[in-house]
């Protein structure tokens, strides 16, 4: 079965500051480029070293290997949108992010996987975590592009339903008795 | 009260509601998450396995058209298909012309009379002024938090303690089921998401057996979350590796809801909280809710066994997910024979005042295993024959 969703990447990229890195078309402050300049984000409150740091703890925390980093991306987005009205979060973060540095004496991000996750374990109950970890959970998981990678299809409505896409098609199991499972009328 | 009482409301609110497995209508066709959840059951010898009785059209019946399988039902059905108030009886109701809906309107507090009646409302209207508006009766509808948290706080003078609080069991023997859920992940696609969330039920373990450690029982019912969802509530506050593996198993996952009954105690109530006030000045209700230990032994079994089915499918893991926030809820202002033991009758009469009716879930005694829509659609009509009945003696 096709799969379908009522998104397409090109209206992804302009959502936000989120952008393919063609097109950017940068005014101010500062640019997260990625290293294969396949996305670009502009940044409105967070510094770049604070933005990169956010985008690796975000794959740390839940790492999706095949998923790529512009999903991750669009996490240190939406820290970055909620911390421009938001003064205190800002400073968080920051705070945050050079506590992690400061934690081993080494940048976090140039510690070694089994160290970041170490780090991150010893302050998981703290504001800092719990507070990027809010965000990300929603971030992450709530973007309909990354629905796909999950083999989620979303809402149905404008299709008609699953009825005639697939609601049981599962076909590795005994089928129920007729009783148990009407055929659709 | 008895059974014999309510099975003719109960067959009343089954034809109102479009019921499948009842009246004639068929059950509804059964999705990916059934057929696992029913090979499972089957292996492991449960026998009352069936995709449900739904208040969901398995075909167009009443104007509206038969379920499409979109697996929303949550949400608000979009097709319609899924029986809802907002769109069967509130409308019918609007077409007699005697009801007169005002919408986004909160009441603050019910007036009562100084002849110890109810004499009407006060309430803060869509633009937040605040009318009164007189009542021969009043039923009380606002789910088992707001339902008491009302009562509380239409104390005056005659009533300090509260309206129909002379037992003081206002609010007291919140109940909200026993719940929990089981997700599993296999080695070949379910898709669960696709299709009607709740239609799939186990009955077996819904029977008093007290061997199995606990008494009263439970149902096992198919669920299924969105991926967001899923992600803030299969293992909450969960993160790393395992959780990410969880996660990428999403389209293999097959899931269940374990819904059981939950002991009422009296000292899981709803109270007015201390400082805290909404935007009207008026204390908010304060919600306290302990597991008895008789909920632990019943969510532990439930665990056991819905493990115990996927395991039978074929499952390469199980995950026990904890109660979601919200719930069934059930209690506050329970019916009683006696006006000491409860705040109103078998009709939801209050017993303290004639023409005070509690209409919704609070009058629950006990919540027992099932979910509680149609019985509580069942009690509300029948109270509403005993207030025309009352009406027209020109007892109310
Ligand atoms: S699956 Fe649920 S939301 Fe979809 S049409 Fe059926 S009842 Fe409505």
């Amino acid at each position: 079965m096709k799969k379908t969703t009522g998104m397409n990447r090109r209206q992804f990229l302009h959502t936000g500051g989120l952008a393919a890195a063609g097109v950017a078309a940068v005014a101010s402050g500062t640019v997260l480029v990625a290293p294969d300049g396949a996305w670009a984000l502009q940044l409105q409150t967070l510094d770049e070293h604070t933005a990169k740091t956010l985008l690796g703890m975000s794959r740390q925390i839940y790492p999706h290997d095949t998923l790529a980093d512009m999903y991750y991306a669009g996490v240190v987005e939406a820290l970055d949108g909620a911390a421009q009205s938001d003064k205190d979060l800002a400073t968080m973060l920051r705070e945050g992010v050079s506590a992690l540095d400061q934690a081993m004496g080494v940048k976090w991000l140039d510690l070694s996987e089994g160290n970041q996750l170490a780090t991150l374990t010893a302050i998981q109950d703290g504001a800092f975590f719990q507070k990027v970890r809010g965000t990300i959970v929603v971030a992450l998981y709530n973007n309909p592009l990354v629905w796909r990678h999950f083999g989620y299809e979303g809402p149905s409505y404008e299709y008609g339903g699953y009825i005639n896409r697939g609601f049981n098609d599962l076909a590795w199991l005994d089928e129920p008795s007729e009783d148990a499972s009407p055929k659709a009328s | 009260m008895t059974l014999q009482d309510l099975e003719p409301y109960y067959a009343k609110a089954e034809d109102k509601m479009g019921t499948t497995r009842t009246n004639g209508i068929p059950g509804l066709p059964g999705n990916n998450n059934f057929k696992v959840m029913y090979a499972g059951a089957k292996r492991l010898g449960y026998k009352g396995v069936h995709t449900g009785r739904m208040s969901i059209n398995s075909q167009p019946r009443h104007g509206r058209d038969a379920c499409w399988q979109m697996g929303f039902c949550f949400q608000g059905c979009k097709s319609g298909a899924k029986w809802s108030t907002l769109y069967t009886e509130i409308p019918a109701a609007e077409a007699t012309g005697n009801l007169d809906l005002r919408s986004q309107a909160q009441v603050l507090q019910v007036q009562a009379g100084a002849d110890g009646k109810v004499a009407g409302v006060l309430y803060a209207d869509k633009d937040g002024n605040q009318q009164v508006q007189k009542a021969r009766a009043v039923c009380v509808a606002g789910n088992s938090i707001e339902t008491p948290r009302l009562l509380l706080n239409s104390a005056n003078a005659q009533h300090p303690d509260g309206l129909a609080n002379s037992s003081g069991q206002v609010g007291k023997n919140y109940m909200r089921h026993m719940t929990g859920s089981v997700y599993a992940t296999f080695d070949r696609p379910v898709n669960m998401y696709r299709g009607t969330t709740m239609a799939g039920i186990v009955t077996d373990e819904s029977i008093n057996d007290p061997s199995r450690g606990f008494v009263g029982g439970y149902e096992m019912e198919t669920l299924a979350l969105g991926l967001p969802f899923m992600a803030a509530f299969l293992d909450p506050g969960a993160w790393g590796r395992g959780f990410a593996a969880a996660m990428d198993m999403y389209d293999h996952m097959a899931g269940m809801w374990l819904v059981g009954e939950d002991m009422p105690q009296e000292t899981n109530a709803i109270t007015l909280h201390g400082s805290e006030k909404d935007q009207f000045g008026l204390p908010v209700p304060n919600v306290h809710f302990d597991d008895h230990a008789n909920d632990i032994a019943m969510r532990n079994h439930a665990f056991k066994q819905g493990s115990a089915i996927y395991e039978a499918a074929g499952a390469l893991t199980t995950i026990e997910t904890p109660p979601y926030p919200s719930t069934h809820n059930l209690g506050t202002c329970r019916m009683s024979e006696k006006a000491s033991d409860g705040v109103c009758n078998g009709f939801g009469q209050t017993h303290d005042i004639g023409n005070l009716f509690i209409s919704d879930g609070s009058q629950f005694t006990t919540g027992g295993a099932e979910n509680p829509t149609l019985t509580i659609v069942t009690l509300a009509i029948r109270q509403a024959d005993y207030m025309a009945e009352q009406m027209s003696k020109g007892a109310i």
